[in-house]
């Protein structure tokens, strides 16, 4: 079965079980299995199975609950339905074909029907313990949570509705190989740990995960963003070729890795990586990075809820180590919207235009003042620059400014060192920064232009809303003629302009024609787009930047785009 | 053998889901066939849906028959479950 409308966040064939973390309550529909003695039989032990773990688990509770005979016999009544019920259903899945779910809800529906029939309280009591019983069984059907991690075998795929951070923190990466989720879009939490960690990841399925079974076969087509599950034996083996070939080429894909970063006409591009943990060094490293372009410290907070000063220190302090006098650039806390972490929650109409950020350091001051006062303490140990994300004016530069200065102070009294003319930079993701960015090329080193959330500001899209999914669209003239504003106002006051943000090796292949050096990427795109580099010119890239800029919507300009990027692949000789 | 008597509903909610258990798990020790029957509706005894479905108010009459050798037994044990005043059940009501 093939479930088609996701979003793929990263290209390439993945092949697992599922492992069903967390789903709404699925609405049971009327679903059959296939007529033949193995389905028959599959669903029977697939339901046993359930039954048995349902049992398992009302025996615990009434053991639990054993002081009060009143209340285990409850559940010791639960269980004796749940084993008179067996026979039934099995004859449903048996004679009738029905899925096992199907079967239960079936049952239970019946059952439920007789009684709604009556009425008073009497009977509404004993609704709710039917209600308890499918729902367990369900749960038991259609849910892994009762899994211990340490169990599961390579390779998983993680079915969820959306990966929250601190789910993310808890899930054993190295056994996993794709995430599939309900909602989320290309710059959700769930794609940027996915690309991240090299994971292939297909979000925003919608309700189609909800025809995904626990220890399912799942395919994930990266290319397509399609989702197969259960295959047939001719589909399974027709990915896993398919797989096989992608592994051959990122294998080539190593062998770039000594060869340095520039076109064949000999221009430097600088390729640095995004990662939220000191940890992804190495990893980023060994992807060919030159230096980290975006630590994302909020995620700090998904593994402490009250991080410290000496928490930020020793994280900056490790990141800076395992750099060894490469670039570290930390871009202060940029929690709120789609980040809060239960932190700071204030309910707001529109979070994303509301008090994130660098906002909410205003706002929290003594918590920015921590972070500041260790980042200035680490910056002794390696070559760290500061970055202030979300600014708008520059009245919130001028502020972020006195804040550090205020730190820096502070420190001096107190005899702690801290690197002189450490590099301060701001992000650029709100059009009000981007078109007034001349203003602020006296005060800062560096401009860092945020494209996710650049292109979410200035077509009015929230990025987490599957609904305007659509209108999200990274290519639109706007946000390039915004773009390509900051870089020449960038180039020409000498200040350094660079990109971090998810953005395709096609978008790269036009930044770079428009005058831009420097890019901040997810570690595992990094060979990619190197290889992409190598094989062009600049002079090229300016001519297709030239082109690019005068079409007049997204769709135009990412064809022509893709069209360039595949013929420049063609025709490298070099791998 | 088979053997019949007439029992009276004690509980308050009539046969839920706690007494409904209590039934079906003393039933469950005999060999007897034991069914319960209201409304000229027969009901397996050894059943819990079929319990809980039953329409039996709290101080309705119902009959109560059991076939087989221990029939006897059975009807003695099961009055005694309805005749059993249950303080905590009264307390905590059909919880």
């Amino acid at each position: 079965m093939e479930i088609q409308g996701g979003v793929a966040v990263t290209p390439g064939i993945t092949v697992g079980k599922a492992f069903i973390l967390d789903r709404e309550q699925p609405i049971i529909k009327q679903q059959f299995i296939r007529q033949d003695k193995k389905s028959i039989e599959n669903e029977k032990q697939r339901y046993l199975k359930a039954q048995e773990k349902a049992i398992k688990e009302l025996k615990k509770i009434e053991k639990q609950t054993a002081d009060t005979k009143d209340i285990s016999i409850i559940f010791c009544g639960h269980r004796l339905i749940l084993e008179e019920s067996q026979q039934e259903i099995l004859h449903k899945i048996e004679h009738h074909f029905f899925k096992a779910e199907y079967a239960v809800h079936h049952l239970m529906q019946t059952y439920q029907d007789h009684l709604s029939s009556r009425e008073g309280e009497l009977y509404s009591r004993r609704l709710s313990d039917l209600k308890d019983i499918e729902n367990r069984l369900l749960k038991h059907l259609t849910c892994s949570k009762n899994y211990s991690y340490k169990l599961l075998r390579k390779p998983i795929v993680i079915i969820a509705k959306e990966l929250t951070p601190s789910q993310t923190a808890l899930l054993p990466l190295n056994k996993i190989v794709g995430i599939i989720t309900n909602t989320g879009g290309q710059t959700s939490h769930t794609a940027i740990v996915a690309r991240t960690r090299g994971i292939n990841a297909i979000v925003g399925l919608g309700e189609g995960t909800n025809s995904i079974f626990a220890d399912d076969t799942v395919i994930l087509d990266g290319f397509t963003g399609n989702v197969i599950i259960r295959p047939t034996q001719k589909t399974l083996a027709k990915y896993k070729k398919l797989q096989q070939k992608q592994k051959k080429s990122v294998a080539s894909l190593q062998k770039i890795k000594a060869f340095d970063t520039e076109t064949k006409d000999k221009e430097s591009i600088h390729l640095l990586a995004n990662i939220e943990n000191p940890s992804e060094v190495e990893t980023a490293l060994a992807q060919g990075a030159k230096g980290v372009g975006l630590y994302r410290t909020e995620f700090i907070y998904v593994n402490h809820s009250h991080p410290n000063e000496e928490t930020h220190y020793n994280a900056y302090t490790q990141a800076l180590r395992k750099l060894a006098n490469r670039t570290l650039i930390i871009r202060t806390l940029d929690l709120g919207a789609d980040k809060d972490f239960g932190l700071f929650r204030t309910i707001e109409d529109n979070p994303f235009l509301g008090c994130r950020s660098i906002r909410l350091c205003f706002k929290y001051e003594h918590v920015f003042r921590v972070q500041l006062r260790a980042i200035l303490r680490a910056s002794v140990h390696g070559n760290l620059s500061i970055m202030f994300p979300m600014i708008s004016s520059v009245e919130d530069l001028r502020k972020a400014f006195d804040v550090l200065q205020s730190v820096k102070n502070d420190l001096r009294k107190e005899n702690i060192d801290f690197a002189q003319n450490i590099p301060v930079g701001i992000m650029i993701e709100i059009p009000s920064a981007a078109l007034t960015c001349d203003l602020f090329v006296s005060d800062v080193d560096f401009f860092c232009i945020g494209t996710n959330d650049l292109v979410q500001y200035t077509l009015a899209v929230d990025r987490c809303n599957e609904n305007v999914a659509s209108y999200y669209k990274f290519a639109h003239p706007a946000v390039l003629r915004l773009v390509n504003h900051v870089i020449q106002t960038g180039n020409k006051h000498s200040v350094k302009v660079s990109i971090c943000g998810e953005i395709s090796k096609e978008m790269i292949l036009a930044f770079i024609g428009m005058g831009l050096k420097e890019f901040s990427l997810s570690p595992y795109s990094i060979l990619e787009v190197k290889k992409m580099i190598c094989g062009m010119t600049l002079q090229q890239a300016q001519r297709i930047a030239k082109r690019v800029l005068q079409y007049t919507n997204h769709e135009d300009t990412v064809k022509y785009l893709c069209k360039k990027v595949k013929g420049i692949e063609k025709n490298q000789v070099l791998l | 053998m088979d053997i019949t008597c007439k029992l009276i509903v004690p509980w308050e909610y009539g046969v839920h889901i706690r007494p409904a258990t209590k039934i079906v798990k003393l039933l469950k020790k005999f060999d007897s066939e034991t069914y319960f029957s209201i409304h000229n509706k027969k009901y397996n005894a050894k059943k819990m849906m079929e319990l809980l479905t039953m329409e039996a108010h709290c101080g309705q009459k119902i009959e109560f028959l059991a076939v087989g050798s221990d029939a006897e037994e059975v009807v003695e044990k099961l009055k005694v479950l309805f005749n059993e005043y249950d303080e905590e059940e009264s307390q905590l009501g059909a919880y």
